[in-house]
């Protein structure tokens, strides 16, 4: 049944559609969020602390049932698919997740077809190939037997990117991808997840902590702010002077990076406060 | 946030909720003991009740005389006294670990008392001839380091809770190792250890009460003055100790203090369950303020109250039969307990 | 699709087969002393306990009532240790942390309560058949283990941490009703006490079967937990970005897990700390993953209530105690199996909470 799904879903646009989203924990976190991710792009989720991004992200993979609004992941309303369903479709990669001890990479990775194995959990021949090439990629195959716990923080968050690759979806979600990693590991991940957007087509939606992360690695930016979406748009035009004011509250220039001609953050000061927005 | 923007700040601060919180637990904690009172084999009028509170000198033959002052009231004191050592040790333990389920019903502690128990009472030659406060003190207090002490992350509440769980296992079946190693000339004594395992009021008179009340009155004003030590290991140990305290040292001798309030109980009455869990977080969230000075006081009161309720709740419910109060807090306060940290699980913890 | 080159095999499914075999030759070798040996009984050779078995005309009486009342608890022993500890191991894997065992579930002491208030309240019937408090037990072992699960969801989410709770807190309340009940048992009997804690004792072959018949309708409610207890292992978002329905799968593991354990603790009592050991004794060999964990803590488990049987029939406290000369004392009756088993578990439970996390 798995394998006709996978098929299914192989033949439509890969992306993902977030409209009208009101969700939250007891008290509203998010008030009518829209987002989408296009197919085949990366797109960035980014706002100031407590804007809501995480659990945007936690919406759009089925984590949190929203309040109101629709999740469409490739053209199926996520709310009509089962958890399974929603794995063959969608990969998310929460945010500093914890191993076991003793769990080789191989084992993690395996734990990404659990979706597509039957009920016993035997992987098949396809399943130990997907498995193979999602290590093959993150460049983790002269560690497959390495406990996770042993690896350095770059190579622990590939091992994890790679159980999201073995399952094989078209849309790839990352919840802060870089958090733990120092900043060599942290472009290291960020420059793979880039690659495999431009080499295999990947449809990325992740949330990132850093702007100029954002403004380096994503072809489109979404900008929450106290649970709204206040902007969205290609780094150049989304990013202003007004918007890291009073959304981030840094005083900035905003350059071209010499060499990738993308939009480069300088931050000079801490920007005034607005007034009204002193609730922390 | 500065001071300015505190006190900017409307509505009503955690003192005046304090002490609206505090003046309504004392009248529930009067009615209820007035109540309580009352009700027995015979029912006893308010007037009698009233009467004999406040009359001195020496009991009259009748029998509400006899049964208030003799039977009942050192019950209702009992359950008072219990009920608020126990609210402050949990405060104690809680803050102190920075663990919202450090608790002794969770730490074995009843377990541990309990091997003392066994051993004392089939084995009288290797224990020393202590009073059962100070062999139950010990007792309890081994158990309590042994998971929070020998713990390297006591702040862990899944840990701690499996460590106490396990702990409870190991220390149960020692004691039934001491029962079942006893030559059978020393059966009578299992009799005993059972009956303390169960717990009960049945047979609190004022002598119980004399047993427990010393420790009562030294613990509480210390434990009262530690709520600063409290409010600063609460920042975090790095903090504490910038700030010229001594973690390490401070914990444990807070423990040993929750330890002082909480095992003389266990002696007197046996393990009662959960009170010390329960009533610090409901008075968090009540006056909304972790300030554990206040947070103590209140959970005095809410403990004594619980407590309290049990008791009557307990001796009236099925009357003429009489559940052991310990069997009945398990049973009523341990869900609302539970419920309470399914809320802390679930996001939320100060609303 | 380009030819993938494959990986390198995985040593620790090699150290895994290993440790079985080498774990199942001490078993049999263990199996055969302790139907051997036995202090102050009936002490059996090789040969007498060949004949005493399988050709019993050449075998005095004694000597054939010896030898199967020893494999009947030999194979009681082993069929206890291995669902124990396969038990453990799931729901260490559950509840993501290596403390974990049966005995927090509330299966345990479900069990023992049903039989022990079944022993001193039920009707006093001249011959109960054998299987009658099994099934009391495991009826009780069930209810408890439900109850926990169902108490646990009324929030919502089934967490690990409120699982736990439930159990603890359902666990308490039990050894409180069980104190109620041991002390209206009327002279409060040493095999009543000793069941609290579990034995090995009171196996018959009708009793083994019923184990075995019961652990075999489990074995594939366990084999389908395994792959749910993997994925639950990494915590409940990536299990469910993985296509997990977490509660469902929660509850899946926690049966099976029950059944298991109540299978097993509804024929000998309140046997614990196998579930605690055993898994944490080969998980640096097998790895985390419990298709390879499972299996070899159960052989461990196995060998572990196989020695501690060994124990508790050999060892004799008043001879342990003659020497200082307390054999006064001390009475005659032998610790129960369970007491051995905890004393094994005391030194790992030590190890574990010292550990950092």
């Amino acid at each position: 049944m798995t394998d006709t799904d996978a098929a299914e879903v192989a033949g439509t646009v890969a992306d993902l559609r977030a409209t009208g989203i009101d969700a939250g924990y007891g008290s509203p976190v998010l008030h009518g969020v829209d987002l989408t991710a296009l197919d085949g792009k990366v797109t960035a989720l980014v706002g100031p602390n407590g804007s809501g991004k995480s659990t945007l992200l936690k919406v759009c993979a089925n984590l949190l049932d929203p309040e109101a609004g629709s999740v469409v992941v490739c053209g199926e309303d996520i709310d009509g698919l089962s958890t399974r369903q929603v794995a063959t479709r969608l990969a998310l990669l929460p945010q500093g997740p914890t191993t076991p001890p003793y769990l080789t990479v191989r084992d993690l990775v395996e734990q990404g077809r659990f979706a597509h194995v039957g009920p016993l959990g035997m992987l098949r021949r396809g399943d130990h190939e997907a498995v193979t090439r999602a290590i093959q990629l993150v460049g983790l195959e002269h560690m497959v037997n390495r406990d996770v716990d042993s690896l350095s923080g770059g190579e622990r968050q590939r091992a994890w990117l790679a159980l999201s690759l073995a399952q094989e979806t078209p849309v790839l979600a990352l919840d802060e991808p870089t958090t733990f990693l120092d900043i060599g590991h942290q472009w290291e991940v960020l420059e793979l997840v880039r690659s495999l957007n431009a080499d295999r087509g990947l449809t990325v939606l992740m949330v990132l902590h850093d702007l100029n992360h954002a403004a380096s690695f994503s072809d489109h930016l979404i900008v929450l702010e106290h649970g709204r979406a206040i902007a969205a748009g290609e780094p150049w035009d989304t990013l202003t002077d007004e918007l890291l004011r009073d959304v981030f509250g840094i005083e900035a220039s905003i350059i071209a990076d010499p060499r990738t001609k993308r939009p480069l953050i300088v931050p000079h000061a801490a920007a005034k406060r607005r007034s009204g927005s002193t609730e922390s | 946030m500065t001071t300015t923007g505190l006190r900017a700040e409307s509505g009503t601060g955690p003192v005046v909720r304090s002490v609206a919180v505090a003046a309504a637990a004392i009248v529930v904690i009067a009615v209820l003991g007035l109540y309580s009172l009352t009700q027995g084999e015979p029912d006893s009028t308010l007037g009698a009740v009233l009467d004999n509170l406040f009359r001195t000198g020496p009991i009259e033959g009748d029998i509400d005389s006899l049964l208030i002052r003799e039977v009942r009231l050192p019950r209702v004191l009992m359950a008072l006294i219990a009920g608020a050592a126990l609210g402050i040790a949990g405060v104690l333990l809680q803050d102190s670990m920075r663990n919202p389920l450090a608790d002794p019903t969770l730490l074995g502690v009843a377990q541990g008392a309990g091997f003392i128990i066994a051993l004392s009472a089939l084995y009288p030659e290797v224990v020393p001839p202590l009073p059962t406060t100070i062999l139950c003190f010990i007792g309890g207090t081994l158990a309590g380091i042994l998971v929070l002490g020998l713990s390297r992350d006591a702040r862990n509440p899944v840990k701690v809770v499996l460590a106490g769980a396990m702990l409870s296992i190991l220390l149960g079946t020692a004691s039934t190792v001491v029962i079942l190693i006893a030559p059978r000339a020393r059966a009578a004594g299992v009799l005993e250890y059972f009956r303390f395992v169960i717990g009960s009021f049945f047979d609190v008179r004022w002598e119980s009460i004399g047993l427990v009340l010393p420790w009562f009155v030294i613990a509480i004003p210390i434990a009262l003055l530690s709520a600063r030590v409290v409010n600063l290991l609460q920042l975090g140990d790095e903090t504490a100790s910038g700030l010229g305290l001594n973690p390490g040292r401070a914990r444990i001798g807070l423990l040993l203090l929750a330890m002082v309030l909480v095992t003389p109980y266990v002696a007197a009455i046996g393990p009662i369950g959960f009170v010390s869990l329960f009533a610090p977080h409901v008075s968090r969230s009540l006056i909304a303020s972790t300030d554990a000075r206040l947070v103590m006081a209140i959970s005095a009161l809410i403990g004594a109250a619980i407590l309290l309720i049990a008791d009557t709740a307990a001796r009236l419910l099925f009357f003429p039969f009489e559940i052991p109060a310990g069997v009945f807090t398990w049973i009523i306060v341990g869900p609302l307990a539970l419920v309470l940290v399914g809320r802390l699980g679930g996001r939320g913890a100060t609303a | 699709m380009s030819a993938l080159a494959s990986l390198p095999p995985d040593p620790r499914v090699r150290t895994s087969i290993r440790t079985i075999a080498v774990v199942v030759a001490v078993t049999l070798f263990m199996m055969a002393m302790s139907l051997w040996w036995g202090t102050g009984s009936v002490r059996l050779g090789p040969v007498t306990a060949w004949n005493a078995l399988f050709d019993s005309e050449n075998a005095e009486r004694l000597e054939v009532v010896a030898a199967e009342a020893r494999v009947v608890r030999i194979l009681m022993s082993v069929l206890v240790g291995a669902a124990l500890a396969s038990a453990g191991a799931l729901l260490q894997t559950l509840y993501r942390n290596p403390l974990a065992s049966p005995e927090i579930t509330g299966v345990t002491q479900g069990s023992v309560v049903a039989v022990v208030v079944w022993l001193v309240y039920g009707p006093r019937e001249s011959a109960d058949p054998d299987w009658l408090f099994p099934v009391i037990g495991c009826i009780g072992g069930i209810a408890a283990g439900l109850l926990t699960y169902a108490v646990s969801r009324l929030g919502g989410r089934v967490d690990p941490l409120r699982l736990i709770l439930v159990g603890v807190l359902l666990g308490g309340l039990l050894g409180s009703l069980l104190g109620l009940a041991l002390i209206a048992s009327d002279g409060l009997g040493l095999d009543l006490i000793s069941w609290t804690v579990g034995t090995v004792q009171s196996a018959t072959w009708g009793r083994v079967g019923l184990l075995a018949a019961a652990l075999a309708v489990c074995l594939p409610l366990v084999v389908i937990a395994i792959p749910y207890g993997n994925a639950l292992a990494l915590g409940e978002d990536v299990a469910q970005g993985t296509g997990l329905t977490v509660n469902r799968a929660r509850g899946v593991v926690l049966f099976a897990a029950a059944a298991v354990t109540a299978a097993a603790v509804s024929l000998v009592g309140g046997i614990g700390f196998v579930g605690l050991v055993a898994p944490h004794l080969v998980r640096r060999r097998t790895g985390s993953d419990l298709r390879r964990l499972l299996p070899t803590a159960a052989v461990v488990g196995a060998l572990l209530v196989l020695v501690a049987d060994f124990a508790s029939r050999n060892i004799r406290p008043r001879d342990l105690a003659t020497p200082f000369g307390a054999a006064e004392m001390v009475g005659a009756f032998a610790l129960p199996t369970g007491v051995y088993l905890a004393l094994i578990g005391a030194p790992f439970f030590i190890h574990l909470l010292r550990r950092q996390p």
